[in-house]
């Protein structure tokens, strides 16, 4: 909690410092929903257990739907699939024998976001939970466990404008997950799509 | 300008301040010990050197009283000074009795170097010979800075003189619980909280009893474990997490390790290493849930068995914490065949056969409940006890039989000196 409380205070401390002081508006709400693919990479430096080597990239997938007021920030939700580390059917000996192991973890972001415009490029930042997902099979058992755990996003993205209504984007994307102390770094593409303006 | 001036700062500071992640170094002599070329030291000369011994000194760092006790040949020395305990290997040369190894004060995590010896003249050559000494000496030394192999001789702050007083007794037969085994992963004392590395140490800290944590795997085997939750407070191993019970017993093994790179025992593994490697006179089963009980009780009356077999003393008892529990255990076919401690009331205590009851020590001194309780046969061991006044207080003042808690060296430092 100390970390989450840090990056609160850092990311609120930010926008801030780097606030647009000006009354940017538009003369109309947007809704947008976007979707983006990324390749990701499981920064945490955790101590290796003997024997097992996992594998730490992977390819993640969000979704997010945002509300843009009358001025240049938006507000929404982001939620998707971010693995986090695996094993892929690798063979693993110990005092149990040997066997096939297949392990997964993986966490489904459930975040509340807020985003603002800077030019081209967009800044979001998002806080909520992860729904974290363990899956291990060897020594033909199963187990299976979830939990909740506190974090944080944050994303840094250029766009480019393909028509009025579509913009294509490319981006760097950090995820926090605060009780286990995970950073999940994410480079992608994603498509935005403003599908309904309103006054 | 100025708020995002002062918001920058704020900004760094916080990004910047402390972490309270403790380390604790343990230090060795290596190169410059005493005991590399030294001759074991036989157990009965081990047991005529166990006592209390004073010093008259004022500038002592570890007391004017300190209580030495073997365990294992290993010398266990509690002080209430500068450092609650020291453990320490023993030797000996030929110009005396050597004990090398480390001083902790449990409140700030501070360690030191230390060396006792007992000089030939001194004593050590009656103790050798298997006679108590009529005068027994105990120099201390201790050294503030750690040693590399680059020093060739140590430097000791100063030297103190302790004088055999008297032999350690124990009327009371008290017991001293030592908490998860030994004491809790914070308390930084070297093996993890509830594992076998713990259960062989908790006797160098002082300990007699212990207490461990019980909870079922997915697949029914009763671990030592603590929290509801898997985290890093307790163990290595990132693919694992939510509760315990949602993994099997090789899942939990091959995928994760406790903090200090041992494996969660067994209960079956702790009761094993408890008969066979200690001499631990009582296990107290903490009961996570009810379901763990009908998977406990086989394995507690399987040790019974054993130890009668094999001549030890030891009591295994499960707890009794909470009403479903104390259901569970009332209605288990075996109930009168294993013994309880019972963590409820004192009425419940008496109506459940339980051996012992156990009520927090917030609860005060309960010197007319304990007292009634003696009179139908039921001791009172208090929960968890950690600070020295209230210790004191409680050895002073009450009936308890024992005390459960995570600083042993400061209880049996409290206990001998007044025994």
């Amino acid at each position: 909690m100390k970390l989450l409380f840090k990056l609160i205070l850092f990311t609120t401390a930010i926008n801030f410092i780097f606030a647009n002081e000006t009354q940017d508006t538009v003369n109309y709400k947007n809704i947008i929903i976007e979707a983006g693919v990324a390749f990701g990479h499981n920064l945490s430096n955790e101590l290796p257990i003997e024997g097992i080597e996992y594998d730490n990239n992977s390819i993640s997938l969000f979704m997010r739907i945002l509300l843009q007021s009358e001025n240049i920030l938006k507000i929404g939700i982001e939620s998707g699939l971010l693995p986090i580390k695996n094993i892929y059917n690798l063979p693993m000996t110990n005092q149990f024998g040997t066997t096939q192991v297949k392990a997964n973890l993986d966490a489904v972001p459930i975040l509340l976001l807020f985003s603002m415009d800077i030019s081209k490029f967009s800044i979001y930042y998002g806080m909520g939970y992860y729904y974290i997902i363990s899956r291990i099979s060897a020594f033909d058992e199963i187990s299976t466990s979830t939990d909740y755990s506190l974090g944080l996003m944050f994303s840094l993205e250029y766009n480019f404008e393909l028509n009025e209504y579509l913009k294509l984007g490319a981006f760097a994307k950090l995820n926090l997950i605060s009780d286990s102390a995970r950073t999940l770094m994410n480079l992608g593409i994603k498509l935005e799509y403003h599908f309904l303006k309103f006054k | 300008m100025v708020k995002k001036i002062f918001l920058f700062f704020i900004l760094i500071i916080t990004i910047i301040s402390c972490s309270n992640d403790f380390v604790v170094e343990y230090q060795e002599f290596g190169a410059n010990s005493l005991l590399t070329n030294s001759t074991k030291l036989s157990d009965s000369s081990a047991k005529l050197i166990e006592g209390i011994y004073k010093t008259a000194s004022d500038n002592n760092r570890i007391g004017e009283q300190i209580i030495l006790k073997f365990t294992n040949k290993t010398l266990s020395i509690f002080c209430n000074k500068s450092y609650d305990f020291f453990i320490l290997n023993a030797g000996v040369i030929d110009s005396g009795i050597v004990f090398e190894g480390y001083g902790r004060d449990l409140e700030t995590n501070n360690t030191i170097l230390a060396r006792f010896f007992i000089r030939n003249e001194e004593g050590a050559l009656d103790l050798l010979n298997g006679k108590a000494p009529q005068n027994l000496i105990l120099r201390q030394e201790l050294f503030n800075s750690t040693l590399t192999s680059n020093q060739s001789s140590p430097k000791s702050e100063n030297e103190t003189e302790y004088f055999f007083e008297k032999k350690l007794t124990d009327k009371r037969d008290f017991l001293i619980v030592a908490h998860r085994a030994g004491g809790r992963n914070s308390d930084l004392l070297g093996p993890s909280e509830n594992s076998l590395e713990m259960i062989k140490f908790t006797e160098k800290l002082g300990a007699n009893a212990i207490e461990i944590d019980i909870r079922l795997t997915k697949d029914n085997i009763p671990v030592l474990f603590h929290d509801d939750f898997i985290s890093n407070r307790l163990v290595i191993g990132d693919i694992l997490l939510g509760q315990i019970e949602n993994y099997t017993y090789k899942h939990l093994t091959s995928f994760c390790t406790l903090l200090n790179d041992e494996n969660i025992p067994t209960l079956e593994d702790a009761l094993k290493i408890v008969i066979d490697s200690t001499d631990i006179k009582l296990v107290w089963l903490d009961i996570k849930s009810a379901e763990v009980i009908n998977y406990t009780v086989p394995i507690v009356l399987k040790y019974n068995e054993i130890a009668k077999e094999k001549g030890r003393k030891v009591n295994f008892a499960i707890s009794i914490t909470s009403d479903l529990v104390l259901e569970k255990v009332l209605n288990h076919p075996d109930y009168s065949k294993f013994i309880t401690i019972c963590e409820l009331d004192k009425s419940i205590t008496k109506s459940s056969g339980s051996i012992m009851w156990a009520p927090q020590w917030t609860l005060g001194f309960l010197k007319n409940d304990t007292e009634e309780l003696i009179q139908s046969g039921i001791q009172s061991v208090v929960w968890t006890l950690d600070d020295r006044k209230f210790i004191v207080e409680f050895l002073e003042n009450s009936n308890f039989k024992g005390i459960l808690t995570n600083y042993s060296p400061i209880v049996a430092y409290e206990y001998y000196i007044r025994n």
